[in-house]
């Protein structure tokens, strides 16, 4: 049965290829193009089409819809990535038939690839339009997909070019394998912002006093439970942080202005500390006002106190909130300017809470250090304020070069093309 | 001569600063050394400490500041600070 269904399924095909062999039948191919109007990479791709494909393909209706100004044209992306099964993580997104091309890259060969394509569709008298079907442009489309028409046609022999280029963005991490930089840049920013806003640790001293009262208790047991809430908590805040400023991003869209005004207090941070890392001569404590210190001691030794453990923890809930909103005021530029890059990148909400972690994770690392060092010797060990005083300077630095391209090259932001 | 330490419980630079006042306060056997905590202890308000924890003040005989060092700091410039000061007694 399987036999025969291929043998009619290739004659299918040899009757449709037939006049695509002796002449180039010229349908009318449908591109579904969303695009975001602040999009580098979606100007450069309309440039190739307006250049390049739109006068030689009388043949192709190109639709476009922009996904930043219109809450529609969102509806029917969702639609589109549905109608094809996959997950789309940021602009333009160019659907042909079957197939789609996520980011637009002259390097990556692109506009050549997209070319390719509607070389193909215009070739076959109908062919399946999902996308079409799925958001009302077409009313029923072919049945044949992109791969069927490329291996009937045997089409596909020059997709090798593309791989080629490919493999120049691939390098070869020990013990990770062959990664491609592309999708390596944001992990990679996660890390380092993440690590060096942790080094400026503006709400450890809490953690540290916490845990040496709790080691005066000795029990092991609570201590852990303790501390790990206490961290998980100040994660949760960063993490809400992080959140409420994509969402702002996300609502008001990445503008001008709010570039601007981004850049700008990416600048002043980075001023701010490169100036703290010259004025710091004594790396050490800087001394928390009495008041503060006062009320931190008493809310912790009201909960070590406490009988009941529920009680105790709610405790250290609420200092931890109350604590890390005291002191997000200390910290709060890197995780704004990174919360802002996310929201550039437009990623999917998975990606989203994988940077996210990834950056609070480093965020924690002098935390999750001290605390575990800690739960396994019942010693208290401090880490070096001079982390602090560098980070000062690398964070400082780093806002200033984020600041710059924020307000000169957004593009060079936008990692994930 | 007395050497004084003011650190605070929360404070990770006192906490690395530890083991290094330690092997100083080991190699002066006869040079008096007190560790004072900056919210525990009421001889603090002795002491004009400033805003930078830790804080290792150098006294005389007659409790005058002589010195002092401030943050984190190697263990020989402690000595070094002590051994400006220092006759053996």
């Amino acid at each position: 049965m399987k036999v025969i269904k291929r043998i009619i399924f290739i004659l299918i095909l040899a009757v449709l290829f037939m006049p695509f062999k002796a002449n180039a039948v010229n349908n009318v191919v449908n591109m579904y193009l969303f695009y975001r109007s602040d999009c580098p990479h979606c100007a450069a791709l309309e440039e190739y089409l307006e250049k390049e494909i739109i006068p030689n393909y009388s043949n192709l209706k190109i639709y476009k819809y922009d996904v930043l100004t219109s809450s529609e044209s969102r509806e029917l992306m969702n639609k589109a990535e549905e109608a094809l099964g996959e997950t789309v993580t940021s602009v333009p997104y160019t659907v042909i038939g079957t197939k789609s091309f996520v980011g637009y890259s002259e390097t990556l060969m692109t506009g050549p690839a997209i070319k390719e394509v509607i070389d193909t569709y215009s070739k076959v008298a109908s062919y399946k339009d999902p996308v079409g079907e799925a958001i009302n442009v077409v009313d029923k489309s072919g049945t044949l997909t992109y791969d069927d028409i490329v291996n009937a046609g045997d089409n596909g022999n020059d997709n090798g070019n593309n791989s080629k280029n490919e493999e120049e963005y691939i390098i070869d991490i020990p013990f990770i394998g062959a990664v491609s930089t592309k999708t390596l840049s944001l992990p990679i920013v996660s890390i380092v912002i993440g690590a060096i806003d942790g080094f400026n640790p503006c709400a450890m001293w809490v953690l540290i006093f916490l845990i040496s009262t709790l080691i005066g208790m000795k029990d092991r047991k609570k201590m852990f439970i303790i501390g790990i809430t206490f961290l998980l908590t100040s994660a949760i805040i960063y993490l809400f942080f992080m959140l409420m400023w994509i969402s702002v991003v996300n609502f008001i869209g990445t503008v001008w202005w709010l570039k601007l005004i981004i850049g700008l207090i990416a600048l002043a941070g980075g001023y701010l500390n490169v100036r703290a890392f010259i004025k710091t001569k004594d790396t050490g404590c800087e001394i928390v006002d009495e008041q503060k210190r006062k009320k931190v001691f008493n809310k912790i030794k009201a909960f070590t106190k406490e009988k009941s453990f529920i009680l105790a923890l709610l405790g250290v809930v609420t200092l931890a909130i109350s604590v890390n909103f005291i002191e997000l005021t200390c910290s709060a530029g890197l995780p704004a300017i990174f919360a802002n890059i996310l929201a550039m990148n437009e990623l999917s909400t998975l990606e989203y809470a994988l940077y996210m972690f990834l950056y609070i994770l480093f965020f924690l690392i002098d935390d999750l250090i001290v605390f575990i060092i800690a739960m396994t010797t019942l010693k208290l060990t401090g880490v070096s304020n001079k982390y602090s005083k560098y980070s000062h300077l690398i964070g400082g630095i780093l806002m200033l070069i984020i600041g710059l391209l924020m307000l000169f090259k957004p593009e060079w932001l936008m990692f994930n093309f | 001569m007395k050497v004084i330490r003011i650190s605070a419980v929360w404070c990770p630079s006192c906490l690395v600063m530890k083991s290094r006042f330690d092997a100083v306060e080991e190699k002066y056997p006869d040079i008096e050394f007190k560790t004072y905590d900056i919210d525990f202890d009421e001889e603090v308000a002795s002491f004009d400490v400033g805003n930078i924890l830790p804080a290792f003040i150098l006294l005389d005989d007659s409790n005058i500041e002589i010195d002092r060092l401030i943050g984190e700091k190697k263990t020989e410039e402690i000595m070094q600070m002590i051994e400006k000061h220092y006759i053996k007694e």
